[in-house]
């Protein structure tokens, strides 16, 4: 029988038993394989949707075809699925940090459908959070179902995020150091070598079936000097439009809070904006490689004006449909964002300075799409390998670096935090490994409790109380209800230090008239943050901690100190 | 091998709590079927030491300990014996007689301990008054740790100790032990028992080792009651 149930439990097998890494890499194989099969799944019904919708895009009522996907979605996700709206990547890193890589099985699907829906219908959104997000929930749900530990669970997670990446754009790098950037935050090599595996391995699984293509390919570059020096203009200029559009998004959100319409009939009302924008700027339409790919290859005719304008459509679109409630992600968005602030930026080159002898627009298209995604996720190596896989040129690779890198940096002091991260780092839930905030939460007040304290009955006399203290070796005494057992208070060494060695007083006092009835204390199940605030604020350095008014302990700085480094040592040693 | 996870929490010195969490977490080279830890104990040694955590694993911590440094009183007094007649008409004299009477001591451990118990004595008088005086080494003797042993001498002739209520003393308490807080434990065992005023009178004329164990027997069990 135990034979029999043992493959569920691959982790006590003979040889996996000393060390995990070949299981992880072959499980990741496995979930990069079912990644790269869901990112192809929402590709192709992405592509139907669009085909399926092309030919009532002509009649005046169009407008309300992205309302209607939007509602639907919304509806979808709200209803069905019972899932919040929100592009996914954020409650990813949320769950990776929080609660070791769990995810929903619902979640492996929900999204695809309802950025199928939003996004098929002309919202403007990408379809790769939601692709990221349903590998995540395949790489958590495989976890779970082969029992793995948290550690194993969260490489598993990043395997089903790098897959999805890689295999939506077939690029491999881009994959693996997107989830090692954004996704994990740590570069361990436990965790690359699975990753890697899973990247490549969603990257064969599109290959296979759509065919090795470079998604936007084009002719060869050449860069000269000037250009270089030039993508400093542009890192400013991306830098800026990922500002806005980070800003117009959370104002949109906060907007659509602020109504109050049914869910529903809130995406509805941003599809409606979006269709109407649609009418006037068809490029705002989708998730808009199109037009990107007419970029870099030198064949968008519009000129300077139509594509400044177009490019704050796409950002205004994007915040309709996702602030108010489309699902989808912005990644795709960023990139026709950022391919247009790189074509206007060229067109404004060449118009000022007509005598120098400007690489292509493409180039610049190219250029702008990686300082947009290292501006707006602050992510400098995921632009920069994203951009090389998916345009092919790495011959562009010294003025998308400094792009890149400059427009993370700039974008940094207008947002301290990434456009991901934004909404974590305000509820405090961004908790990286390694740090203050993720050490914190990971110790409990449980396991820092000092039980060796003696309690005292608030009738004790004060001679009964010294002959206790000889046999205690705390200097903290709770008082309890002889009765009820709830805590009274509390009686410090230090305050009856004075009285101990007067005899007099020995059988004229009492412990309740000695106890501190206003100590601070602390709940069982409160964060240990809070509790180190208010040990801070009052100066403490221990507190009794309650369960259910009753006392089951003592927490103090020292042994806090103690646990603090164990736990940071164990969570930052690498090998 | 298998521990329960308390056990493997006890070796680790570490809270159950956390170790339950590191191993479903994956920190901890260990893994959990039902309350019991699996682990190899080499590996698990290995990672205590790259993350600086003592593991000690106590195979034999069912049995008790051998020796237990706080000792009662009467195992103490018992092992230093009971001497009668021990003559000398000053302090030295008694001292080095005393010294003599300890059973299983080297010669240089006994000149040794008479040096540092006049060198005490030198210090201020052991004389605690009441006729008693407890003379002692101000610190440990160094070399082979031995259990301690206090030797009770009755002394043949009255000594004047310098003792604090001026009082000759007639008995005398030699504490030798192996730590100070030893020492210090069965200093306040025996200085309880000297409170007792009856006790002390009864000690004015020699006590045959019966009754005198049984005494300091029956004082023993009352400071046990009262802990």
């Amino acid at each position: 029988m135990k034979r029999f149930i043992s493959w569920r439990v691959p982790t006590k097998w003979p040889v996996f038993r000393l060390d995990d890494r070949l299981l992880l890499i072959i499980s990741g194989m496995i979930v990069g394989i079912l990644s790269g099969l869901a990112a192809f799944a929402l590709n192709r019904s992405l592509v139907f949707c669009l085909d399926f919708l092309h030919s009532y895009r002509a009649y005046w009522w169009a407008f309300i075809l992205p309302a209607g996907g939007a509602a639907l979605s919304s509806l979808f996700l709200s209803r069905v699925v019972n899932e919040g709206a929100g592009h996914g990547i954020p409650e990813v890193i949320y769950a990776v940090s929080r609660y070791g890589g769990l995810i929903r099985l619902r979640s492996s699907f929900s999204r695809l459908v309802s950025s199928c829906l939003t996004i098929g219908s002309g919202g403007s959104a990408g379809p790769e959070a939601p692709v990221v997000m349903s590998g995540a929930a395949i790489g958590s749900n495989i976890a779970r179902f082969f029992s793995f530990n948290d550690r194993q669970r969260v490489t598993l997670v990043g395997c089903g995020a790098a897959g999805a990446i890689s295999s939506i754009f077939n690029a491999p790098i881009a994959g693996l150091v997107f989830v090692l950037e954004v996704i994990l935050g740590e570069w361990s090599t436990v965790n690359i070598v699975p990753i890697a595996v899973a990247s490549v391995a969603g990257t064969e699984v599109s290959r296979l079936l759509a065919g090795n293509q470079i998604a936007f390919s084009h002719h060869t570059f050449h860069i000269s000097f000037h250009d270089i020096l030039a993508c400093a203009g542009l890192a400013v200029v991306t830098a800026f439009m990922s500002v806005i559009l980070t800003r117009l998004l959370r104002h949109m959100h906060h907007a659509s809070d602020k109504t109050k319409l049914p869910i529903w009939a809130k995406a509805a009302v941003g599809g409606c904006a979006v269709g109407l924008l649609g009418f006037f700027v068809p490029d705002v339409m989708g998730e808009g490689y199109h037009s990107i790919r007419n970029m870099i290859e030198g064949v968008y005719e519009q000129g300077m004006t139509i594509a400044v304008v177009a490019c704050f459509a796409k950002v205004l679109a994007t915040s309709l449909t996702l602030g108010w409630g489309g699902s989808g992600g912005i990644f795709a968005p960023s990139l026709v964002v950022g391919s247009f602030s790189g074509l206007a930026y060229h067109r404004f080159l060449v118009y000022f300075f007509p005598s120098v002898p400007w690489v292509g627009e493409g180039c610049y298209a190219l250029l702008g799409m990686a300082g947009f995604i290292g501006g707006i996720l602050q992510a400098p190596l995921t632009g920069i390998f994203l951009i090389v896989e998916i345009t092919g040129g790495y011959e562009v690779i010294l003025p998308l670096i400094i792009i890149s890198s400059l427009s993370a940096t700039i974008c940094y002091y207008f947002e301290s935090a990434s456009f991901y991260m934004k909404d974590l780092v305000e509820r405090g839930q961004l908790l990286r490994p390694g740090t203050d905030a993720r050490v914190l939460s990971d110790l409990s007040i449980s396991e820092l409790l000092e039980k060796d304290c003696i309690s005292v009955p608030p009738s004790m006399s004060l001679r009964e109380f010294v002959g206790l203290i000889t046999r205690s070796r705390r200097n903290y005494f709770p008082v309890e209800d002889p009765e009820t057992k709830e805590f009274l208070g509390l009686v410090k060494f230090d305050d009856i230090r004075p009285y101990l060695f007067n005899s007099m007083m020995y059988d004229a006092v009492f412990v309740e008239q000695i106890m501190d009835t206003h100590v601070a204390v602390a709940r069982y199940g409160e964060d240990l943050s809070d509790v180190l605030r208010i040990m801070d604020s009052r100066g403490l350095f221990s507190m009794p901690v309650l369960a259910n008014k009753r006392f089951v302990g003592m927490i103090s700085k020292a042994t806090l100190l103690d646990q603090y480094r164990k736990e940071l040592m164990v969570q930052t040693y690498q090998g | 091998m298998k521990l329960e996870l308390a056990e493997l929490a006890e070796c680790l010195h570490l809270p159950l709590y956390t170790v339950e969490r590191w191993i479903r977490q994956g920190r901890m080279p260990a893994r959990k079927t039902g309350s019991q830890c699996v682990f190899k104990r080499v590996v698990l040694e290995k990672w205590a030491e790259k993350h600086d955590i003592t593991f000690t694993l106590n195979e034999d911590h069912a049995t008790p300990k051998g020796h237990d440094d706080k000792d009662g009183l009467l195992a103490a007094l018992k092992r230093g014996g009971l001497h009668y007649n021990v003559t000398g008409d000053s302090v030295d004299e008694a001292l080095q007689q005393a010294v003599s009477c300890i059973p299983d001591f080297s010669d240089d451990e006994r000149s040794l301990l008479l040096t540092k118990l006049l060198e005490r004595e030198k210090l201020t008088s052991t004389g605690i008054g009441k006729g008693v005086a407890i003379p002692h080494p101000r610190s440990p003797l160094p070399g082979k740790e031995r259990p301690a042993l206090i030797c009770t001498c009755f002394l043949k002739n009255k000594i004047d100790f310098k003792a604090i209520d001026d009082k000759t003393v007639s008995v005398m308490f030699v504490i030798v032990c192996p730590t100070v807080t030893t020492h210090l434990h069965l200093l306040s065992r025996i200085s309880y028992c000297l409170r007792n005023d009856s006790f002390v009178t009864s000690l004015n004329k020699p006590l045959s080792p019966d009754e005198f164990f049984q005494k300091i027997e029956e004082f023993e069990e009352q400071l046990e009651k009262a802990r």
